[in-house]
């Protein structure tokens, strides 16, 4: 096995997401969110976003362009003249370094609540790409993302989105599922078209980070989330066209492509880098930076200005996390059906499920990969007028 | 809201079996080859099953595709998964890891949608925007 840092750095990026906090606060207190210090206020200060730039842009791991994404708080909680400034800095690190033939995009990903045409004037001046979090319906939405003195957001939310729709600003929503989400398919794709949201992808509610207990762990689950992925296929099928989800795009361009996954950019080193409001580094799972585990510290690998990426690869801590996260991959592929499809998972979700990253099957994957694969690949089948390869089938060939 | 809005692949691939029905003549049919094999029953191991299911629904869907005429291919053109790559590179590539045109601010590139290139949405970090200026 390769030890030294240039042998390690070639097994590791290239750069495809750069994850940065712009401050640990939200304005929102939902009961299922892993961010365990949603209180704090702190800011990044943007003069550190010389010193992040010049590590990323002086690491072997950038190849080509990359999305900076404001993460890991609630983005729109600064100001817009932190991201013009931002803007001016991603500017002039790129022509500090020669690189004016990179485009750093940023994103967002935002509650949405206090988008108002000033938000949408800084989305539209510097170029960036929303990410609405909203979980449907009122009932469904409110039950859990509330503010800190228990009122529902639902409709500071929805306010958010007529701007952005008004100002005619793409983008795309991620609703977290709860068990109660599974109860109402119809209601949950018909809420989204009525307000003109087309692009949606379903995250599920984990047991993750601050968040200790999901509605999802409960029995008999797994059932209702087949039957309410089946009726979702059903429903995207008899309306062409008119919502596209995240996870049925994803899987026909893997069918229709061909393409099959070796690593994801959650278990390969240095294809995503999270920085956070004080410019410590981590890689990996952007979920697992700050997070305080007794196992692996708090993920934090280095603080730019003073660490290199590259001279992170033979750090002990580092060495540690990345060792049982290829363990786990590995495990991964030598034992699941879907490794093609899936590429080993995610390390938040072994760690809060199992303790470890050295490991395979997971909750998540199950329902997230499994039996979400079993269901688009059955209704490609179906439409295709192929024999179907029942579930029971499936289970025999241990899917 | 965008201009112009994809239907987005799964629309297209759900509209294949019609885009299909012109039916070959009998000559045609008798020459045609075997339909894709039968569900991997007798593969040896799962991930090889899910292999040879995969493939054999890849297979399926490039025949299906292969009888579009010139009117049915050129709908496809403002198709971003199209001008991606996504759709015929027959490289085994998948979605093409190429810039989007961005139908918002501009004929520029810039960006690409995260989940809807090669990697798939559970390979990439969850709790971003993703994909984008369709």
């Amino acid at each position: 096995m390769t030890t030294d840092a240039a042998g390690l750095a070639t097994a590791a990026g290239p750069l495809e997401l750069l994850v940065v906090q712009a401050t640990p606060y939200c304005n929102l207190d939902c009961d299922y969110c892993y961010l365990p210090d949603r209180g704090d206020r702190r800011r990044l200060d943007p003069a550190l976003l010389d010193p992040i730039l010049d590590t990323v842009l002086t690491s072997p791991f950038v190849a080509g362009d990359f999305t900076l994404l404001w993460h890991a708080g609630e983005p729109l909680m600064v100001p817009p003249a932190f991201y013009d400034e931002a803007s001016a800095r991603i500017a002039a690190a790129l022509e500090r370094h020669g690189r004016r033939d990179l485009l750093i995009p940023q994103a967002i990903q935002t509650n949405a609540t206090v988008i108002d045409d000033r938000w949408c004037d800084c989305f539209v001046r510097n170029r960036m790409q929303v990410g609405v979090s909203l979980d449907g319906p009122v009932a469904l939405h409110d039950a859990h993302r509330r503010t800190r003195t228990g009122l529902g957001s639902h409709a500071a939310t929805m306010r958010g989105i007529a701007q952005l729709q008004r100002h005619g600003l793409p983008f795309q929503v991620i609703t977290v599922l709860t068990a109660a989400s599974l109860e109402d398919p119809d209601g949950l794709f018909h809420f989204f078209l009525e307000h003109g949201i087309g692009d949606v992808g379903f995250n599920m509610e984990e047991t993750e980070g601050a968040n200790r207990l999901s509605s999802l762990d409960g029995p008999g689950l797994e059932d209702r989330w087949r039957d309410f992925l089946e009726r979702f296929w059903d429903l995207c099928a008899s309306h062409p066209g008119a919502l596209r989800v995240r996870e049925f795009e994803t899987l026909c361009g893997q069918v229709v492509g061909d393409s099959r996954m070796d690593h994801t950019d959650m278990n390969r080193p240095f294809v995503i880098l999270s920085v956070d409001v004080e410019g410590r580094f981590s890689t990996f799972d952007p979920e697992l930076l700050g997070v305080r585990t007794e196992r692996y510290g708090d993920f934090v690998l280095g603080q730019v200005g003073r660490d290199s990426l590259e001279s992170v690869l033979t750090n002990p801590a580092y060495q540690r996390i990345a060792g049982e996260m290829a363990a786990g991959v590995e495990e991964c592929r030598r034992s699941c059906a879907h490794f093609a499809l899936c590429g080993g998972g995610a390390g938040s979700n072994k760690y809060w499920e199992k303790g470890t990253l050295a490991a395979s099957e997971t909750q998540a994957c199950r329902w997230r990969v499994k039996l979400m694969a079993d269901v688009v690949l059955s209704g490609l089948e179906r439409s295709l007028g192929l024999e179907q390869v029942t579930a029971q089938q499936a289970l025999l060939h241990g899917g | 809201m965008p201009e112009s809005r994809s239907a987005g692949l799964l629309a297209f691939l759900l509209a294949l079996p019609s885009l299909a029905l012109v039916a070959p003549a009998a000559s045609e049919a008798a020459a045609a080859p075997a339909p894709p094999p039968h569900p991997p029953e007798a593969s040896a191991t799962p991930a090889e099953a899910m292999e040879a299911r995969l493939s054999r629904l890849s297979a399926a869907i490039r025949e299906r595709s292969a009888p579009l005429d010139a009117s049915e291919r050129g709908a496809l053109e403002g198709e971003p998964w199209v001008a991606a790559g996504a759709w015929g590179n027959g490289h085994g590539r998948g979605w093409g890891n190429r810039g989007w045109p961005n139908r918002v601010y501009g004929n520029t590139y810039y960006g690409r949608p995260v989940w809807a290139n090669y990697r798939p949405a559970w390979g990439n970090f969850r709790n971003g925007p993703s994909f984008l200026n369709w």
